[in-house]
């Protein structure tokens, strides 16, 4: 009887994805992030508005008082009106950041007309001096205390 | 005499770890990325000189040129901006309003806005652009 041939053995291929593509496509999707993110960062004035009404008819004496009207800035009831510079000097004067809480209050009243714009610089310069904004407003019909 | 030729390993980089650690970048990207939620509202920011960095807030309320309201970019009513606002900052360690007004807007009309958040008792972080730029 013949001998068998000995069974030779293949060396098994084993199977490889080529993986240097997909990093490829990985990396152009983070670059593609980074150039199309836009980051936002926020400025601005924090703002400590007293929540509440009060009657301020008999309390304004001694009260820091602004009337915005739409061309001009008045300061505690003067008659000649101020600059924006003129205001904040005179409210950095003040020295809100020494006194209590109850005393930091800055009476902003301004006419319907006036422009955010306007109404923010005032805003932001009693916000930087210390002060606490307390908006003044007429009482309307109907809203009796 | 010849000598024996030995075939020549090829150097090979293993590039699959390169796919992981770029996939988890984006993943991470994609995690900690916040979306503007007010992307299509178009307002500008009054201006002033005394401008500061702030924080960001969870919730914002925008005004815009035409005076409507904006509570986390969707239209809201005067009416139902409180109830709406102690919704969103109902749970919230952090009280603080963004607060977006176009610089066009008059007082007649961002002074009932004005007056609503200073009801709820949250901090006010009023957005504007720093004057000097």
């Amino acid at each position: 009887m013949k001998p068998r041939p000995p069974i030779v053995t293949r060396a098994k291929p084993t199977p490889e994805i080529d993986m240097v593509s997909f990093s490829d496509i990985a990396f152009l999707l983070i670059i593609f992030f980074i150039l199309t993110t836009t980051f936002v960062r926020n400025y601005g004035q924090d703002l400590d508005l007293p929540s509440g009404t009060r009657d301020t008819r008999e309390e304004r004496d001694g009260v820091t008082t602004i009337t915005i009207s739409p061309d001009e800035l008045y300061y505690n009831d003067e008659e000649e009106p101020v600059t924006l510079k003129d205001l904040r000097q005179r409210l950095q004067a003040q020295q809100f950041a020494a006194r209590p809480a109850a005393e930091r209050i800055v009476l902003v009243e301004s006419a319907p007309s006036v422009l955010c714009e306007n109404y923010y610089r005032v805003v932001a310069a009693v916000a930087n001096a210390g002060g606490v904004l307390a908006m003044l407003e007429e009482e309307r019909e109907g809203e009796g205390k | 005499m010849r000598l024996a030729q030995r075939s020549r390993i090829l150097p090979r980089v293993p590039l699959a770890p390169m796919g992981d650690i770029a996939f988890l970048l984006i993943i991470f990207f994609m995690v900690t990325s916040v979306f503007i939620r007010e992307a299509h509202l178009e307002v500008t920011l009054p201006e002033a000189a005394e401008i500061e960095r702030l924080r960001d807030a969870y919730v914002s309320v925008t005004m815009d040129r035409d005076g409507k309201l904006w509570l986390q970019g969707e239209p809201c009513g005067v009416q139902e901006l409180l109830l709406r606002l102690d919704t969103e900052l109902g749970t919230r360690a952090d009280k603080t309003v963004m607060l977006k007004i176009d610089k066009d807007v008059h007082q007649a009309s961002f002074a009932p806005l004005l007056r609503i958040l200073s009801e709820t008792g949250a901090r006010i972080a009023w957005l504007g652009q720093d004057r000097r730029y």
